[in-house]
């Protein structure tokens, strides 16, 4: 049966998504994942927030997914030291070096395999369990159902698919286009040096894609406008990663409100209770009958991605003093 | 001594410039499979290797950086085609096709991993080595001192770019596709040297990035004429100048200049830094930048000056240089 994993950007977050029926919530440590610091959480929190999930019978998934410098692997390797001791053992990783290492250190933990590890054929799944994780996303423009089902018979992985979320117009964790124009660098606590505006190295991306571009060609100009860059949602056609079946449905959004993640968790748990108490046709009117409810969340997660991305490159200007 | 590399897409490229300042030659179109490159076409491919090993370069075949499943087929056929020519190695940004290459025992090419492998870190260094990599491109948001960490700790040859647009994006849709509607593949094949410029008014700095279909570079050409000695420090000894869709005299000028520059810097002696400083830039209209080997924005362009005065770091470092 599918699974559904949602985002634990805050403790409140978290608690509600688990409370909404998530299987599993995951969250950044602080300074550690593919987020800006505001979507991340504390220690302690993460603790907290472990605690709750395993009182559900659930699970906490922890964030390793930016790129740290090479000199801080120890530091990072230490720290998942400290959440194994607490009974934590899922983390999503991202660097394969890093991977190999968590792996050798920790023979027991469950790897997932981030998203912006970018794997886009079976030679990368390949790779990648021979590294040692446990659970690779698979982009359905990459992979097929078919080939998601050989990916769990053949190499024995679980498959996560990302059923709604922002579909990037560059190939994640590959595009460098926000550091070109915008970074900056200080250090948290921990001595963990961060990279505002560098997504790969853990800071805001300033969403350059977004920008209005001029685009010209020998001089002549071609398009004004944005370079796309859409969110989605899987619902017409979501039967065929539920026939693989995909062990998890992965919700994106982290940096958005609790509220709104506990809506949009709710109606996957509803679907995905749906699709397992009723026949087809049945289900086929459930997602009919549904779908307005699932449009009203969607316009609502625009009007927070307009509003939030205009607050986060305000305060993250801000922090490294960008007019 | 060392070596300069420059990728070349299509044999009517190789025939229109003169590359013979270059030493290693990637061929193909790493950013998209639809064009008729190089590493698509293998009769071009022959007499592109023919020309070149007559002038006793080395060539590399560089085929599509993102080759889903459902292109492994074709990918794969290609180099069985290539397999029977003198072609010296091979430059991948899938790690897992690497990987199958490498463990494959009829291979004798080289392996060398490219820039959109995404190598951040001396662990994914390691990894690679122990693969059998030769040689790679890491992360372009990388600083020099991490390139050259990376170099010396993982015993893997590390390229570093000393000129030319920096690839900072490798785009899932066709960009052309989007900023054209109703353009096709058939018309890239027919203008392999078609580039858009963008322009956005979001910065009061002035950033300019350009679209080549599949790939977004910098509007403004990486430039380290002013950084040989530091190069040579680092322990330096593999060079690449990008010199996609730039015109012929671009190409042989600047290669001209690093050729003469590096020859006499690893001679121990000095050249005429203005001079070429010069004339690097009457061929590169959007100004210098090389500010990610330095810690702060890619766009930034930082001084042997600047940097000797420590304030090269940061968001702030460097100056602008744009024209």
């Amino acid at each position: 049966m599918t699974q559904l994993l949602s985002p634990g950007g805050t403790v409140a977050m978290a608690v509600r998504a688990l409370d909404a029926g998530a299987d599993a919530v995951y969250v950044g440590p602080h300074g550690w994942s593919r987020r800006w610091e505001n979507a991340e959480i504390q220690d302690g929190e993460i603790r907290e927030v472990h605690e709750h999930a395993v009182a559900q019978g659930k699970s906490v998934t922890l964030c390793f997914n930016c790129h740290c410098a090479s000199r801080e692997v120890p530091l990072m390797l230490e720290k998942i030291e400290g959440y194994v001791g607490w009974g934590i053992e899922n983390f999503t990783l991202l660097d394969h070096g890093i991977i190999a290492l968590v792996r050798a250190r920790f023979p027991h933990v469950k790897i997932r395999g981030s998203l912006a590890t970018t794997i886009i054929n079976m030679d990368d799944v390949a790779f990648l369990k021979e590294a040692g994780v446990d659970n690779v996303v698979l982009r359905p423009d990459c992979y097929s159902p078919e080939e998601m089902r050989m990916v769990r018979e053949q190499y024995g992985l679980e498959v996560e698919v990302i059923t709604c979320g922002n579909r990037d117009f560059a190939h994640t964790g590959r595009c460098v286009m926000s550091p070109y124009t915008q970074k900056g660098s200080k250090k948290n606590a921990e001595g963990r040096e961060m990279h505002p505006g560098s997504p790969n190295r853990g800071g805001l991306c300033h969403r350059i894609c977004l920008s209005e571009w001029h685009v010209t060609e020998r001089g002549e100009s071609v398009f004004c406008g944005k370079l796309p860059n859409l969110h989605y949602v899987f619902l017409e056609n979501i039967e065929r990663f539920l026939d693989v079946p995909v062990d998890w449905f992965k919700l994106q959004g982290r940096v958005y409100s609790a509220g709104h993640i506990e809506k949009l968790t709710r109606f996957f748990r509803a679907l995905l209770d749906a699709s397992e108490s009723l026949s087809r046709d049945e289900f086929t009117q459930w997602k009919a009958d549904n779908k307005p409810a699932l449009d009203a969340i969607f316009d609502e997660r625009d009007r927070e991605r307009v509003a939030q991305t205009s607050v986060r490159l305000e305060l993250e200007a801000g922090a490294i003093g960008v007019p | 001594l060392f070596r300069l590399a420059t990728h070349v897409r299509t044999l009517g490229e190789l025939r229109g410039a003169d590359y013979s300042r270059f030493d290693d030659f990637y061929l193909g179109d790493y950013t998209c499979m639809g064009s008729r490159s190089l590493s698509v076409d293998a009769g071009a491919l022959k007499e592109a290797v023919e020309l070149l090993k007559a002038d006793g370069k080395r060539v590399y075949v560089s085929p599509v950086a993102f080759p889903i499943t459902s292109d492994l087929p074709a990918f794969y056929g290609f180099l069985a085609e290539a397999a029977d020519l003198p072609i010296d190695g091979i430059e991948l940004s899938s790690v897992g096709v690497a990987d199958r290459l490498l463990r494959d025992a009829g291979n004798d090419w080289d392996v060398h991993v490219g820039i959109f492998a995404n190598v951040y870190t001396t662990a994914t260094a390691r990894v690679l080595k122990g693969m059998g990599v030769s040689r790679m491109f890491a992360n372009p948001e990388l600083t020099l001192d991490e390139l050259a960490e990376m170099q010396d700790d993982a015993g893997l040859d590390v390229i570093f770019q000393v000129h030319g647009k920096l690839p900072l994006t490798p785009t899932v849709p066709c960009i052309f596709k989007h900023t054209q509607p109703g353009f096709g593949c058939a018309q890239h094949i027919a203008e392999p040297g078609k580039k858009q410029v963008l322009e956005t008014s979001r910065w009061p700095e002035n950033h300019v990035l350009l679209c080549y279909g599949k790939l977004m570079a910098s509007g403004r050409d990486v430039c380290m004429i002013e950084h040989p000695g530091r190069l040579k420090a680092l322990g330096a000894r593999h060079f690449y100048i990008n010199t996609l869709c730039e015109p012929p005299e671009c190409i042989e000028a600047v290669s001209a200049v690093y050729r003469q520059a590096l020859e006499r810097v690893s001679a121990g002696e000095g050249f005429d830094v203005a001079a070429a400083k010069a004339e690097l830039h009457g061929h590169s209209p959007f100004g210098f930048a090389n500010g990610f080997y330095f810690g702060g924005p890619g766009h930034r362009f930082v001084s042997p000056e600047e940097l000797a005065a420590g304030a090269a770091v940061g968001p702030q470092g460097g100056r602008e240089d744009g024209r």
